[in-house]
């Protein structure tokens, strides 16, 4: 055991909120205490229809006193029966208010006021090395009243979600905050996970599997995307293949890609159009692309995605390797035609 | 550098005193303190933390691999690589180059890239060395191996998420010798994420490479069971040290054999009439291989090699894990009450095959066999 986690064990052992969470003092000789103790009175319990291998539970965030609640889609919300348990023990019905399919997020309400609840912070100020701790319950072990279940970890780095659900391309493809815990369970997703001074930086996301690495990916949904949910603010995807942005900006700058399908094809040049800005800048036919503005470039999908991101006007600045030599090639990005 | 070393226990000290005391505040900076000691780790190593991309070569997860699944799909996501020379040297796991990609693209942590080389591989401890021509790159702080205490923290960062910086996994020493003393043992959470990628103490000094644990064989998928398991593996400094300048020159490097049986007990031979307890493994049988070619014989007793003395089977193992395939060890045998000695060139476990049955002892590349 880690000597932090031996640390926080030693230091839980007795201090743990008891059944009646809401009648607990906070843990003052602890250092995650306060926040652990914030987070625990904002986290739902949320049981609803089993569908397949859909957990018919989960974990939910408050976000008003008036009993708003932020959770992953998942099929457990469609039935008739869902009920959120609240930090204080009590069992309501809940309603689902909206969803989204891109995010995987869905907004319900329960009928109370007067609740502790998430205001939306940001996650902008998390460093790999911060700790975070998740508040959620996996395997729903918190039975009836009991408060859910707290893991400390630190937080891993950045990322842009590539991931694999039940075989199936996940939707989200956007920014998520990797963190070094296992929240990767059945029920903790819709979770909180808090920075140490209690603050909400994210949603616990879906189990969900790397694309590339084939590993179960512990992520958080950053909070700044569970406001724009919340505020009505649809999705704009990080950029799929068939994103008509990122073909137009490569006709106007006269390339064609080598794509043959498949999911990781590099991103070789088929060819390029005379007198085309790729070709008054040099590039050839079966240039390998390597880098896009400083961004590594591994494929077609990684190329395009890159491209449709780019701000415009900009200059597009490619890496490109021909035979063994490495040569940086600088191409003026045109606006569509 | 001492002092951040020992940094966990003072915490661990200094925050228990703490909670007695009842002071949040202190705790709070010291839990503070503590993830700047994090954040500040990984900014140290960053420089010297490589992304590699590879492209082409036998399809990832083809017919040789059928039946493990979509879900172990090795060598896909980009890999992750030390720079061990100024001049472009860079160490990875060989878990991304089993399928002999046709390109290798290696992006600095400046965002430069570059072609990479594969220059040589060294299969016991599942590393393989890249080379791109580049000058004055930073290199590592290694920790020295004598610096090396379990509990210690232990961190490692890789880029197989193909995050923009390498993602951070924190941890402790397990274990400071495993795998022959090859490699140290942490609770880190290793995975096709940050193999081959460092793992660092709490001061950004590199302990090592993360590797999968090997399984039976040379198959770099093996061990895909043990991600974020709590039981990872590291490549220690001292191993890579001593191979680099063979894999530097392109040689690549095999586990070696003497193709002997030994007898399986520990303590295992001493001679309680002697005066002075002997020390040495019993040779139990001596089957047709480089040992037998030596002029071994069953009843030997090896009580030296390369003049280090051989109290067990675990030390004899450690010993020869040092060793590669072709390399020749100097044996002080006692036969009877006779002193003599034997020079043994090891043999690669494949060669052993070759020559008749199966080798004396498998050849399990995590346990290297004491023949």
């Amino acid at each position: 055991m880690k000597p932090g986690a031996g640390l926080l064990a030693l230091l839980l052992a007795g201090l743990l909120p008891g059944p009646s969470a809401g009648a607990q003092t906070p843990a003052t000789d602890n250092p995650f205490a306060a926040a652990i103790d914030r987070a625990g009175q904002r986290v739902v319990k949320l049981h609803g229809a089993a569908f397949g291998r859909e957990p018919g539970y989960g974990s939910g965030v408050l976000i008003s006193a008036d009993g708003r609640i932020v959770t992953t889609l998942s099929a457990m919300l469609a039935g008739r029966t869902l009920r959120a348990v609240l930090p204080d023990g009590r069992v309501l019905p809940a309603e689902l208010l909206m969803e989204d399919e891109q995010r995987h997020l869905a907004l319900l309400k329960v009928a109370a006021d007067g609740l502790p609840f998430f205001e939306f912070d940001s996650s902008a100020h998390l460093t790999p090395g911060d700790w975070v701790i998740s508040a959620a319950n996996p395997f729903k072990v918190a039975d009836g009243p009991e408060p859910v279940s707290i893991n400390v970890g630190t937080f891993s780095a950045r990322a842009h979600l590539a991931a694999v659900h039940r075989a199936q391309d996940f939707p989200y493809d956007g920014p998520v905050l990797l963190v070094d815990m296992v929240v990767s369970t059945p029920g903790s997703a819709g979770g909180a996970l808090v920075d140490a001074d209690g603050r909400l930086v994210g949603l616990v996301g879906r189990a969900v599997t790397g694309r590339r690495t084939g590993t179960w990916i512990n992520h958080a949904l950053p909070v700044e995307q569970v406001a724009q949910f919340v505020h009505g603010e649809p999705y704009r995807s990080a950029g799929g293949d068939e994103d008509a942005t990122a073909t137009n900006r490569l006709t106007a700058l006269g390339i064609r890609l080598l794509d043959l399908g498949g999911r990781l094809r590099p991103a070789y040049i088929e060819r390029v159009r005379p007198a085309s800005p790729a070709d008054i800048a040099g590039l050839r036919a079966n240039d390998l692309v390597v880098a896009m503005n400083g961004a590594a470039v591994s494929s077609c999908e990684d190329f395009r995605r890159t491209l449709r991101l780019a701000a415009e006007p900009d200059r597009v600045t490619l890496v490109i390797k021909r035979g063994d030599e490495m040569t940086v090639v600088n191409l003026p990005m045109e606006t569509s035609p | 550098m001492t002092v951040a070393r020992i940094m966990p226990v003072v915490c661990v000290c200094a925050a228990t005193l703490v909670s007695a005391a009842g002071d949040a505040g202190a705790a709070g900076r010291l839990r503070g303190a503590q993830q700047q000691v994090f954040n500040a780790a990984l900014a140290a190593v960053e420089p010297v933390i490589v992304r590699i991309e590879t492209i082409g070569g036998a399809a990832p997860g083809d017919t040789s691999r059928a039946g493990l699944g979509d879900a172990l799909r090795p060598g896909q996501g980009p890999a992750t690589g030390v720079i061990c020379s100024a001049d472009g040297h860079i160490l990875t796991s060989s878990f991304g180059f089993l399928h002999n990609p046709l390109v290798i693209i290696v992006t600095l942590s400046d965002g430069r890239c570059f072609v990479a080389r594969l220059i040589a591989r060294d299969y016991p401890g599942r590393l393989t060395l890249l080379k791109i021509d580049a000058v004055g790159l930073p290199e590592p702080e290694w920790l020295a191996a004598a610096q090396l205490r379990a509990g210690q923290w232990a961190l490692a960062a890789g880029c197989g998420h193909a995050s923009p910086r390498p993602a951070l996994s924190v941890g402790v020493l397990s274990a400071v010798a495993r795998l022959g003393g090859r490699a140290v043992q942490t609770d880190v959470k290793t995975s096709p994420a940050n193999y081959g990628g460092p793992l660092f103490d709490s001061a950004g000094r590199v302990i090592g490479i993360c590797v999968p644990k090997a399984g039976q064989g040379d198959d770099e998928v093996a061990g895909t069971e043990w991600y974020d398991s709590g039981i990872g593996f590291a490549i220690r400094h001292d191993y890579i040290q001593e191979r680099l300048p063979r894999l530097k020159a392109g040689e690549d490097l095999h586990a070696g054999f003497m193709g002997l049986r030994f007898a399986e007990d520990w303590p295992l031979v001493g001679d309680p009439a002697a005066d002075a307890p002997t020390v040495g493994v019993r040779i139990n049988a001596v089957p047709d291989g480089p040992g037998r070619a030596a002029g071994l014989v069953a009843g030997d007793i090896v009580t030296h090699v390369d003049g280090q003395p051989i109290p067990g089977l675990l030390e004899l193992r450690r010993v020869l894990a040092r060793r590669a395939a072709g390399d020749t060890v100097e044996l002080a045998v006692r036969r009877g009450a006779e002193q003599t000695r034997a020079s043994v060139t090891l043999a690669r476990a494949a060669e052993l095959r070759q020559e008749g049955g199966p080798p004396a002892t498998p050849p399990d590349p995590d346990q290297p066999p004491p023949g």
